[in-house]
C-alpha cells in the first residue's frame, strides 16, 4: 500500500525545484517505492514555515542557498517546529562547514549538486526507515 | 697463737667479702649499662620498623605506578610500532609484485613473514596483560586448519633449511579440514612451538607430528627436535612467563620469555594442556593438545600452497569504480593508492573524517575505506554521520585495533567489516572485487538515471531561455550601474548552473557575486566580462548544437 507523502522543495529557482521533482518520482518508480508523493513548492523561508503550519508535511528538501537566506536557519526552525519530519538539506557544495553544521541540526540526508537519482533514492530510503521505526 | 689465727681467718673473710662486693658492684654497673644499651637499641629498632614500613608501602606505590604505567606503555608502543611495519611489510609486497628474480622474490616474502611474526610478538606482549587481568576471550569460529598448518609449514621451511635442519610434518593419521576454534590463538601456540624447536636445535631434525582424537574432539600437536634440551631443573620453570631457561639464551637466541607460558595457558583455556618432555643434548618434545568444538573433513596430507602464495600467483583483479580512503598517515595512503592503482579502479583521498563526509556526500563511490584512528574526526563519528544522513554505500573500517570488542562495536556502526593493518592483500582485493564492477563490464545506468538525465534534457531549453533572460537583465543593470542587481541575479545563475552540472558556470557567478558582496565593485566588473562570455558560449553552443 502506498503511502501519500507530502513532500516541500524549498528552493529559490524555479528550475532546481522542477529538477528534484522530476528525480524523486524517477526515484519512486525506479525502486517501487511504496511512496505516493503529493508535492508542495516554496521559495524562501516565511512561506515555508507558513507552510508548515497548514500541511502536514512529512519531507522537506530544502536548499541550503536561499536569496538572502540560509537553509540551515529554516532546517533549525523545521525541527523545533517537528522532528519527525525529515529534512534533507541540499547545496551546490559539500563545505565540510555546511555540512557538519546541518548533520549536527538533525539533517536526514545532505544531497550536493549536481546530484544524482542515487542519492536521492537513499534520502527515501531512510525516509521509509524512519518512518517505519516509529 | 689462737688469737691470731683468728684475725687471719677474719682478715682473709674481709678481703674476699670485699672483693665479692667489688665484682658485685662491677657487674651490677655492668648489667644497669648493658640495661642502657638494651633500652636505646629497642627504641631504635622500632624506629628503624616504622621506617622500613614506610619504605616498603612507597616501594609498594611505585611498582604499581610503574605497573599502570608499563601497561600503558605496552599498549601505546604496540600501536605505535605497528604504523612502521605495516610500512616495512606493504612495501615489500608492493616490490613482490613486480618481476624480479626467484631469489629475491624468496628474500621479500621473509621480510614479509617476519614483519608479520613482529606483529604477533606485539600481540604477545599484551597478551601477557590480559592473561594476567584474566581477560582473554577466545574467538569462536570455523576456519580451515590445514591452510593453517601449511602457513605454519611455509613460514617455518625457510628457517629449517637456512640451518640445514629438516621439517617434517606428519598428518598421515588423519586431520579435520576445517575446525571451530580461535585461529589466531592456534597459530600462535604452533608458531611458538615451532620457532622454539628451530632455534634450539643445530643439527639433525624437527618432526611436527598432528594426531586426532575423533571422539573427544581434541587435537594434539606434537614438535619433537634433537636440540639443545633442557634440563629437570629448567623444565620447571620455562613455563613461567619472562622467564628463559638462561639469561645468556635471551642475549644468544632473543625472544620475548613470553611466549611458552602464553601458549601454556591458551592451551588450558582451550580445555587442553602442554607439556614437554626433555633431555639435555637429546632434544625435546613438545606436546600441544587443545579441544575444538566442531570438525569436519578428513585430510591426510597438507594443500602444497598456502593462500598467501596463492594470492600472489592470482592475477590482479581489473577492475574500475571508485574508492573513498579517508586515512591520514602518509605511508598507507601510497600503499593503498598503488594497489587500488594496480587493478584499474580510481582512489580518492581524504586527509580526515571531516573531508572524508564532505567527499562521501559530494561524489560517487562505489565503496569507502575509513581508517578508525583520524585527526579532527575520527572513523567513527564519520560513519555515524554518514549513517544519519542515509549513506547506503558500503564502508570498511581499516584499522590496527582488530580485538573482538572493536570489531563487533565498528559493525554495531554500520562498518560492512573490518580490515585489519597490516593490510592482507588477498582480503583487500576480495573487498575491491566484491564491491567494484570489473573492468569493461560498465553497468547499465539505471532506470531511474535515464528518467532523470531525460527530464535533463528536456529542461535544458528552459534553462538555454532563462540564461538568454538573465544575460539581458545583467547586462541592463549594469548600464544602470545597479550592481546589487547584479549580485542577485548571479545568485540564480549560480543555482541553476549548479543544477544543470555546468560548474564553472556556477563558480563565475560566486566569485562575481562575493566580490559585489564585498562592494568590491570594480574588480567585479572585470570578472563579469569573462562570465558574459561564458554564458554566451553556452548559448551559442546549445544554438549550435540544435
Amino acid at each position: 500500500m502506498s503511502k501519500v507523502t507530502n513532500i516541500l522543495l524549498v528552493d529559490d529557482v524555479e528550475y532546481s525545484r522542477e529538477l528534484l521533482r522530476s528525480a524523486v518520482i524517477a526515484s519512486i518508480n525506479d525502486e517501487k517505492l511504496p511512496l505516493r508523493p503529493h508535492f508542495f513548492h516554496e521559495a524562501t523561508t516565511k512561506k515555508a514555515l507558513e507552510l508548515l503550519n497548514l500541511k502536514d508535511i512529512h519531507l522537506v528538501y530544502l536548499d541550503i542557498n536561499l536569496v538572502n537566506e540560509n537553509g540551515l536557519e529554516l532546517l533549525k526552525s523545521i525541527k523545533e517546529f517537528s522532528a519527525d519530519i525529515s529534512v534533507v538539506m541540499v547545496s551546490g557544495e559539500g563545505s565540510s562547514a555546511n555540512v557538519m553544521s546541518a548533520i549536527e541540526n538533525g539533517a536526514d540526508g545532505f544531497i550536493v549538486k549536481p546530484f544524482n537519482t542515487g542519492r536521492i533514492v537513499e534520502t527515501l530510503h531512510k525516509y521509509l526507515k524512519k518512518g517505519h521505526s516509529k | 697463737m689462737t688469737d691470731n689465727i683468728f684475725e687471719k681467718k677474719y682478715l682473709r673473710e674481709k678481703q674476699a667479702r670485699r672483693s665479692a662486693e667489688r665484682y658485685l658492684e662491677e657487674k651490677s654497673l655492668e648489667l644497669y649499662q648493658r640495661n642502657l644499651e638494651l633500652e636505646s637499641l629497642k627504641e631504635n629498632l622500632e624506629e628503624q620498623v616504622e621506617a622500613r614500613t614506610q619504605e616498603a608501602r612507597a616501594a609498594t606505590e611505585t611498582a604499581n605506578l610503574a605497573n599502570q604505567a608499563k601497561s600503558q606503555f605496552l599498549a601505546n608502543m604496540s600501536h605505535e610500532i605497528r604504523t612502521p611495519l605495516t610500512a616495512i611489510i606493504g612495501f615489500a609486497e608492493l616490490v613482490l609484485r613486480d618481476n624480479l628474480p626467484e631469489e629475491t622474490k624468496k628474500h621479500l616474502t621473509t621480510i614479509i613473514n617476519n614483519g608479520r611474526h613482529l606483529t604477533e610478538l606485539l600481540g604477545e606482549i599484551l597478551d601477557i596483560g590480559k592473561i594476567e587481568a584474566q581477560n582473554l576471550v577466545l574467538e569462536e569460529r570455523r576456519f580451515d586448519l590445514s591452510q593453517l598448518l601449511a602457513e605454519q609449514r611455509s613460514l617455518h621451511l625457510e628457517d629449517a633449511n637456512s640451518k640445514s635442519l629438516e621439517l617434517n610434518i606428519d598428518v598421515s593419521s588423519g586431520m579435520p579440514q576445517w575446525v571451530v576454534g580461535d585461529p589466531t590463538r592456534i597459530r600462535q601456540i604452533l608458531q611458538n612451538l615451532l620457532s622454539n624447536a628451530i632455534k634450539f636445535t643445530f643439527q639433525g631434525k624437527v618432526d611436527f607430528t598432528i594426531k586426532t582424537h575423533w571422539q573427544t574432539s581434541e587435537i594434539e600437536f606434537k614438535v619433537a627436535d634433537t636440540g639443545m634440551g633442557i634440563s629437570d631443573e629448567q623444565q620447571k620453570w620455562i613455563f613461567d612467563n619472562f622467564k628463559q631457561a638462561d639469561d645468556s639464551i635471551n642475549r644468544k637466541f632473543g625472544g620475548t620469555g613470553l611466549g611458552l607460558g602464553i601458549a601454556k595457558n591458551l592451551c588450558k583455556l582451550m580445555g587442553g594442556q602442554l607439556s614437554v618432555v626433555s633431555q639435555l643434548d637429546q632434544g625435546s618434545t613438545f606436546t600441544a593438545r587443545i579441544t575444538c568444538s566442531e570438525m569436519e573433513g578428513i585430510l591426510h596430507q597438507l594443500p602444497n600452497k598456502t593462500a598467501l602464495q596463492q594470492a600472489y600467483i592470482k592475477p590482479i583483479p581489473k577492475l574500475h569504480g571508485r574508492i573513498l580512503l579517508a586515512e591520514d598517515t602518509q605511508v598507507n595512503q601510497e600503499l593503498i593508492t598503488y594497489h587500488v592503482e594496480m587493478t584499474g579502479a580510481e582512489l580518492v583521498l581524504a586527509e580526515n573524517g571531516q573531508q572524508a563526509i564532505q567527499k562521501a556526500i559530494s561524489e560517487e563511490f562505489d565503496l569507502v575505506l575509513l581508517d578508525i584512528q583520524m585527526p579532527v574526526l575520527d572513523g567513527k563519528e564519520v560513519i555515524k554521520a554518514l549513517k544519519q544522513i542515509g549513506y547506503r554505500k558500503p564502508i570498511y573500517a581499516l584499522t590496527a585495533n582488530v580485538m573482538q570488542s572493536d570489531v563487533a562495536e565498528y559493525r554495531a556502526l554500520g562498518f560492512e567489516e573490518t580490515l585489519a593493518k597490516p593490510l592482507d592483500l588477498a582480503k583487500f582485493f576480495e573487498v575491491l572485487q566484491k564491491h567494484l564492477p570489473e573492468a569493461g563490464n560498465q553497468n547499465l545506468e539505471s532506470e531511474a538515471e535515464r528518467a532523470y538525465e531525460e527530464r535533463l534534457k528536456e529542461l535544458k531549453p528552459m534553462f538555454i531561455a532563462s540564461l538568454v533572460q538573465h544575460l539581458n537583465e545583467i547586462n541592463n543593470a549594469i548600464s544602470n550601474n545597479d550592481m546589487l542587481k547584479v549580485g542577485n541575479i548571479l545568485h540564480v545563475v549560480k543555482g541553476i548552473g549548479g543544477s544543470f552540472g555546468n560548474d564553472r558556470l556556477s563558480d563565475l557567478a560566486n566569485e562575481v557575486m562575493v566580490k559585489i558582496r564585498l562592494n568590491q565593485y570594480e574588480t567585479a566588473k572585470a570578472m563579469l566580462e569573462e562570465l558574459l562570455i561564458n554564458i554566451e558560449n553556452i548559448i551559442k553552443q546549445e544554438a549550435g548544437d540544435e
